[in-house]
């Protein structure tokens, strides 16, 4: 199976639980890109405005348009969020709805085999760290796509920008900036995509021994009137001293490799914004770019490198979590095989029945010996059979 | 804390919700701290940028603050909302996730299988979840009408803030960067404002929270935690006086006028018809509940004069429920006194004469293995029957003065059944003990047979005596014991 398939598999399975929910959240994600873009441009244009000295007039209408167009945003914002809300709710419950339908419809003999319920066990576990599987998939999706369209957006807008600094002409310390700019940004990328394993394996440590707490702390639950005449309380005291003291141990260890890791992953990423700064501040001391171009085209190129920083993130968060995807959708393509056909059973009129075994051995899903062997008994209807043994 | 506590109303909801607030994802108590340094950190945001901006226009410094309160006050609404009713959706809440749980729980299975449950099952998630879904639409809702009003404030004040702005550098006091910079002031201090009020009303709720670790942490106990007298160290003569008991909010006493004496190394039988209030008395005497009238008496002094810790280190027990726990089984058996001299060759020997040890040293670890295979690996989980003579085998190795067994055969076959009586007397050999059963048999080897019923003693004497006079007792003996005749059985 190829590797994005899973991904894709999830996804549809996913948005067959509430089909509003997708459309609805991307529309709001858009939504959301739009308006600081919104008001970087409305604040330069402000801000260009005050300095070339424009009439009280245009001033007014400028500040008229901001507000209004922020408040427009900020309400269907704010209409759309709850309809998202509410979708999400849906989509939630139809899942539970769905994860215990197939449980319930599973053969009883599917729900004793020790595979079934690592299946089912896997699949709360990885929610548990991090929120794996399914979780990790809608909000990577989410991520993609916000990031995506902010970049979008922005290349709209620095059509503009690019059209004043070509019509300057060839700078060479501008070039310069443009290829450190550019050159730091993927380089970021690059670090952070060696680093990845290193923290998905933290991550992994840290989550699977808070799920090994979650565990051992239910098998310490303690019945008060045990606990107190047997002194239990002693044992478990000791346990949870020992628990403590590794969690510190672990959690103190985690925190280090984070910040050596992530140290410097910070500066690399300062320097595309300092190149940003540099080479805005270059263009409108020369007079190329108007004065409100500082807000604006800082605030976009500062944007832009951030964006495509978290989308690279976010691709190899969704690869990483590619394996978590897998007992999920096992789980949903477990099959029966209890006969689940049509075949007429044949009723008496007084609806009793014979029961009868003929040579019936019956060995537990992964066990060894044989539980029953060679059972033949017929019981008529009407009998009462008693089973007795050690 | 005393035991009869954990099973008192108030404090089941006292602890419900300090435990559900502790294990739910916004614990007051680790948040405090954050609360409180977002609060300081407003603060002085508010310092020194209310400082800066004051400078220029104390008025616009007037304006956003009357914006940032009205802003919060108008909002405040929906957490409030949230608040109040938290609780009624919270049980609903675990309806739902016991409901979801159920179908996970493949022992239910069986059930839900046989019966046809499931469109039913099916049925009642839904409505849980509609119910759940209608509850987060209005809080939701609200929460859509606070976002609209804090647009409406956010307007209103970067109205307010242009127009003073602009009309300041109309009239030449400041600059164009000025402009920006003070921009960039006001919508800060809007932040810090709002941070603020937020911080105090957060901490007040974090206050109400704290409320309940605090009456979990104080609540009473009846019990005496404090120095004791010397326990007894031959055979202990346990007596009741006129002892009558009600539960927690019941209308009903389950013992009434309870007169009884064990004398020291007696071996009592008490039997009676399920609800008689056995096991009610039997946790009177191991000193779980405090009598609500009367007295009980250990060895001549009141149950009061004794430290209850000490006290209960006299008793060995046998209870209905058994409660694994995920010990290693050496653990299990010896937790009452683990630092007993030879505690390991004893606990061997606890385990053969209760009929366990072959199957404990047949496991991969012997007696270090750990139970509960749900939780350890390597871990066993050891049948309804095995258990039970686990339970024995740890009361055994306590070997204290007073033993109390209730229902220990249970669910044991007829052998395993036999084994237990026939050791009866040798396992208490110089102790006070009382049997409970429903198994008439139990009764031949004691010393003395009590009939519980309704909550009063109505029988009391000897198998023989009892039998002779023919009442209640020699009624339910003669029941059973037909079954075990041969011969024809009248229905």
């Amino acid at each position: 199976m190829r590797k994005e398939n899973i991904t894709w598999r999830a996804y549809r399975r996913y948005c067959g639980y509430n089909k509003k929910y997708f459309p609805l959240k991307f529309l709001h994600i858009f939504l959301q890109n739009i308006s600081p873009y919104f008001n970087l441009w409305m604040s330069a244009e402000i801000v260009t405005a005050l300095s070339d000295g424009k009439s009280k007039e245009n001033l007014f209408e400028l500040v008229t348009v901001t507000l209004l167009g922020n408040l427009f945003i900020h309400i269907l914002g704010a209409v759309l969020g709850r309809s998202v809300d509410i979708a999400l709710q849906i989509l939630r419950h139809n899942e539970s709805a769905a994860l215990n339908r197939k449980t319930v419809s599973l053969d009883y003999a599917k729900l004793e085999d020790p595979d079934t319920r690592t299946l089912r066990r896997k699949i709360k576990e990885n929610a548990y760290i991090n929120n794996y599987g399914v979780t990790a998939m809608q909000n990577g999706l989410e991520e993609l796509f916000r990031c995506f369209t902010s970049m979008l957006l922005a290349v709209i807008l620095f059509a503009e920008m690019a059209a004043d600094m070509v019509r300057a002409g060839f700078e060479p310390l501008s070039v310069f900036l443009l290829i450190g700019l550019i050159g730091f940004t993927a380089v970021s990328i690059g670090y952070n995509h060696f680093t990845q394993k290193k923290s998905s394996e933290r991550n992994r440590k840290i989550g699977e021994w808070m799920l090994k707490e979650n565990q051992l702390g239910r098998g310490h639950g303690l019945n008060g009137m045990d606990a107190r005449i047997y002194k239990q309380q002693d044992i478990v005291t000791r346990f949870d001293t020992r628990m403590n003291r590794e969690h510190l141990r672990l959690f103190s260890w985690a925190r280090r490799q984070a910040w050596i890791l992530t140290t410097p992953y910070i500066l690399l990423s300062k320097i595309p914004e300092i190149c940003v700064y540099l080479i805005v501040c270059f263009y409108c001391t020369k007079g190329i770019f108007p004065v409100g171009g500082v807000i604006k085209y800082v605030g976009y190129l500062n944007r832009v490198t951030a964006d495509l920083l978290a989308f690279f993130n976010t691709l190899s968060d969704l690869k990483n979590n590619e394996p978590f995807l897998i007992p999920y959708m096992e789980y949903f393509d477990i099959r029966n095989d209890m006969y689940q056909g049509l075949l007429a059973v044949e009723k008496r009129s007084d609806k009793k029945f014979d029961i009868e075994f003929c040579d019936v051995s019956f060995r537990y899903a992964g066990a060894e010996e044989y539980a029953l062997k060679h059972i033949s008994l017929s019981l008529k209807a009407g009998e009462r059979l008693a089973v007795v043994g050690g | 804390m005393d035991y009869e506590n954990t099973e008192r109303q108030d404090f089941k909801k006292i602890k419900q919700y300090s435990f559900g607030d502790a294990c739910g994802g916004n614990c007051a108590l680790e948040f405090i701290w954050r609360d409180i340094s977002d609060f300081l950190v407003a603060l002085v945001g508010i310092g020194t940028y209310g400082s800066l901006l004051g400078l220029l226009h104390p008025m616009l410094f007037a304006v956003v603050a009357a914006v940032s309160a009205a802003s919060y006050f108008l909002t405040r609404w929906q957490p409030q909302y949230y608040e109040k009713h938290k609780h009624a959706f919270e049980k609903e809440q675990r309806k739902l996730s016991y409901l979801n749980e159920l179908s996970e729980n493949f022992t239910a299975a069986k059930d839900i299988k046989l019966y046809g449950m499931e469109p039913w099952l099916r049925a009642m998630v839904r409505d849980y979840q509609s119910y759940v879904l209608l509850w987060e639409k209005k809080c939701s809702l609200r929460g859509l009408f606070a976002s609209l009003l804090a647009g409406v404030m956010s307007f209103v004040q970067n109205g307010v803030t242009y127009f003073v702005l602009i009309g300041t550098w109309l009239a030449g006091e400041i600059t164009v960067g000025d402009f920006v910079f003070y921009f960039g002031i006001v919508s800060g201090i809007a932040g810090f404002l709002q941070g603020v009020i937020r911080s105090i009303a957060k901490l007040n709720t974090r206050a109400g929270q704290i409320d309940y670790y605090r009456d979990f942490f104080s609540y009473p106990n009846k019990m005496n935690y404090g120095k004791g007298c010397a326990l007894p160290k031959d055979a202990v003569k346990i007596e009741l006086r006129d002892v009558w008991y009600r539960y927690d909010k019941a209308e009903d006493y389950t013992l009434k006028g309870i007169n009884l004496t064990i004398a020291g190394g007696e071996s009592l039988a008490l039997v009676g018809l399920n609800g008689a209030g056995k096991t009610t008395l039997i946790k009177l005497i191991c000193g779980f509940y405090l009598p609500t009238r009367g007295e009980i008496l250990i060895d001549g002094k009141k149950m009061e004069a004794y430290n209850i810790n000490e006290y209960y280190s006299m008793i060995s027990a046998v209870f209905q429920e058994i409660t694994p726990v995920a010990f290693s089984v050496f653990e299990f058996v010896a937790s009452a006194d683990l630092t007993r001299q030879n505690a390991r060759e004893e606990a061997v020997l606890a385990m053969k004469r209760a009929g366990i040890w072959e199957k404990i040293q047949g496991l991969a670890n012997g007696m270090d293995t750990h139970l509960m295979k749900g939780i350890y690996d390597d871990g066993v989980d050891l049948s309804g029957g095995e258990m039970q003579k686990l339970v024995l085998a740890r009361a055994i190795y306590k070997d204290s003065v007073i033993l109390i067994l209730d229902e220990p055969t249970a669910a044991l076959d007829p052998i395993a059944e036999n084994n237990l009586y026939l050791q009866y007397r040798a396992l208490t050999q110089d102790k006070t003990s009382i049997y409970i059963s429903h198994r008439f048999a139990s009764t031949r080897f004691c010393d003395r047979i009590v009939l519980l019923e309704n909550g009063a003693i109505t029988e009391s004497g000897t198998h023989e005596e009892l039998m002779a006079q023919n009442g209640r007792y020699a009624h339910m003996f003669k029941i059973q014991a037909k079954y075990y005749k041969e011969g024809e059985i009248h229905a």
